[in-house]
């Protein structure tokens, strides 16, 4: 279990997290959302131990995190500057199992069945510049899978795609989360698609960033973007974040 | 390979200048009898008597071995070094004024020392033309690491790749783009410090060939020694452009894909 206690974390005199305490639970799917600025992805860096946070402290299975942990991986929102431009797909995805010193056959399954999971079994041998945004960010998610973490982290993945790959990566998301056993952290600035995802929310506000509310979502699975998204449900807990948030922003404003 | 008439067309511009200058030297060199200035026929024959002979082994190969020897001992150590100190800024920050000291330095002014010091012989031409091939290939793979995008260095931290995967498939692919440019420069400075080495200190080599014919004012000879190597450098250029090509492959592929966006 993933758990931050008290985290805070400041540049010079730049508070940019004011005092975060949250708990991710195991093999659910959480969704940290939030105002633009208000330090989500300086919380996901120091989840991931990529970042030291100046207070507070960050727990796996109750042990602080100083470095990136063997059992967590971590896709970025960035996918075309997060994929390594001189290896083909194939490579990208092979190159994080280089140290776990698979049998190749073993090592090749994994890959091809990453690539096969997020549709990408055709572009295997391709460089990731060869290939649209949405694609890349399917290497980078196959890349993510094929290390079998125990935790994904996921930083605004789908932020920079349209809106149709969008959808279609969200639900790759739940396809995957069905799939594999995995603690998903995804971090977004949309309130739609945290509701639409995650099986648990966390509300942040803005700078210093605290946390507002932890909720529940209720929703069944499997979810569809047309049905799940017209159930009363699904709106209403959607209100519910929206008016969390802007209550932040007005704050703020005023 | 096929060719598009545009590509036929750029080819035909490139031969025809130096086509038009050489025809230009030969009407004016004809007339004039002018001993510094001999016609070309004199020229070309000077070049085919002398550098398609026995100087191929006597003075073309002595002169590439020197050359090559700086030039590949001085880029695998500039790469090595640079890729510490494109990593760690302490050691650069140690390092700096050495590197600025040195790289400020015209190498043939070590030209002196060196042949005290390592003799006549050819550890000094090629520790003179490592030197000069050094510091092109240092700075731009200290550039070339320091320009690899941080994502890339984050991810491979995030999935724990370990420090010689991290060299091997990270730092070195990233600063190859830079590296390069380094090399290209390295190269041409090799060429110009073997001969200003073999004019000083030699027995043999291109530069001791036209330094020799000058003396004794052979000078149809003295250009032909000067057309080779006019000729040795555009080689090796090449040479080192399509190694360049095909190992930055994706480098071009990616920068075009960048600038459609």
């Amino acid at each position: 279990m993933l758990r931050v206690e008290g985290l805070g974390k400041s540049y010079n005199d730049f508070v940019a997290i004011g005092d975060i305490t949250a708990e991710f639970a195991a093999g659910k799917f959480t969704c940290i959302v939030g105002p633009s600025g208000c330090g989500k992805t300086t919380l996901l860096k120091c989840l991931s131990g990529l970042l030291a946070p100046s207070k507070g402290r960050v727990l796996l299975n109750g042990k602080p995190i100083t470095e990136p942990p063997e059992s967590m991986a971590l896709v970025f929102q960035d996918y075309s500057r997060s994929l390594y431009p001189w290896m083909t797909v194939r490579e990208n995805v092979a190159f994080p199992l280089r140290k776990k010193r698979l049998a190749a056959s073993d090592r090749d399954e994994r890959i091809e069945e990453a690539l096969a999971s997020v549709g990408l079994a055709d572009a295997m041998d391709k460089y990731p510049w060869q290939l649209s945004g949405g694609m890349q960010q399917r290497t980078a998610i196959a890349r993510a899978i094929a290390y079998k973490p125990e935790i994904l982290l996921m930083d605004e993945p789908f932020a920079s795609v349209d809106a149709q790959t969008r959808s279609d990566l969200e639900d790759l998301m739940l396809r995957l989360r069905a799939r594999y056993n995995m603690t998903i952290v995804f971090v977004t600035h949309d309130i739609d698609e945290s509701v639409y995802l995650g099986d648990h929310i966390v509300v942040l506000g803005s700078r210093p960033t605290t946390v507002k509310e932890t909720l529940n979502v209720p929703l069944a699975h499997p979810r569809d973007q047309i049905t799940t998204k017209s159930e009363p449900q699904f709106l209403e807990l959607r209100s519910h974040v929206y008016t969390q948030i802007m209550r932040t922003n007005t704050a703020q404003t005023a | 390979m096929k060719f598009n008439r545009r590509q036929l067309l750029n080819l035909a511009l490139e031969l025809a200048v130096p086509a038009a200058l050489i025809t230009a030297y030969a009407v004016w060199a004809a007339p004039r009898n002018d001993i510094y200035f001999p016609p070309l026929q004199v020229i070309l024959s000077a070049f085919v008597e002398d550098w398609l002979g026995a100087k191929v082994t006597a003075d073309i190969w002595p002169s590439l071995r020197r050359l090559l020897l700086g030039f590949f001992i001085a880029s695998i150590l500039a790469i090595a070094i640079g890729l510490v100190l494109g990593t760690s800024r302490r050691a650069r920050i140690a390092t700096a004024p050495l590197v600025d000291f040195f790289r400020s330095l015209p190498p043939p002014a070590l030209l002196p020392l060196t042949l005290l010091v390592l003799g006549v012989d050819d550890t000094a031409k090629v520790a003179l033309i490592g030197l000069v091939c050094f510091f092109p290939v240092l700075l731009n793979t200290m550039a070339g690491v320091g320009g690899i995008d941080p994502l890339l260095r984050e991810t491979a931290r995030m999935y724990g790749i370990p420090l010689r995967d991290r060299i091997l498939h990270v730092l070195i692919p990233g600063a190859m783009p830079s590296i390069f440019a380094g090399l290209r420069t390295s190269l041409s400075l090799a060429v110009i410090m073997m001969v200003i080495s073999e004019f000083v200190a030699a027995t043999n080599g291109v530069g001791y060939s036209i330094w020799r014919a000058r003396r004794s004012f052979d000078i149809a000879d003295m250009w032909a020694g000067i057309i080779l190597l006019g000729i040795l450098g555009i080689l090796l250029n090449t040479i080192l452009l399509l190694v360049e090509a095909r190992l930055l492959a994706w480098h071009r592929g990616s920068r075009a894909a960048a600038s459609r966006n």
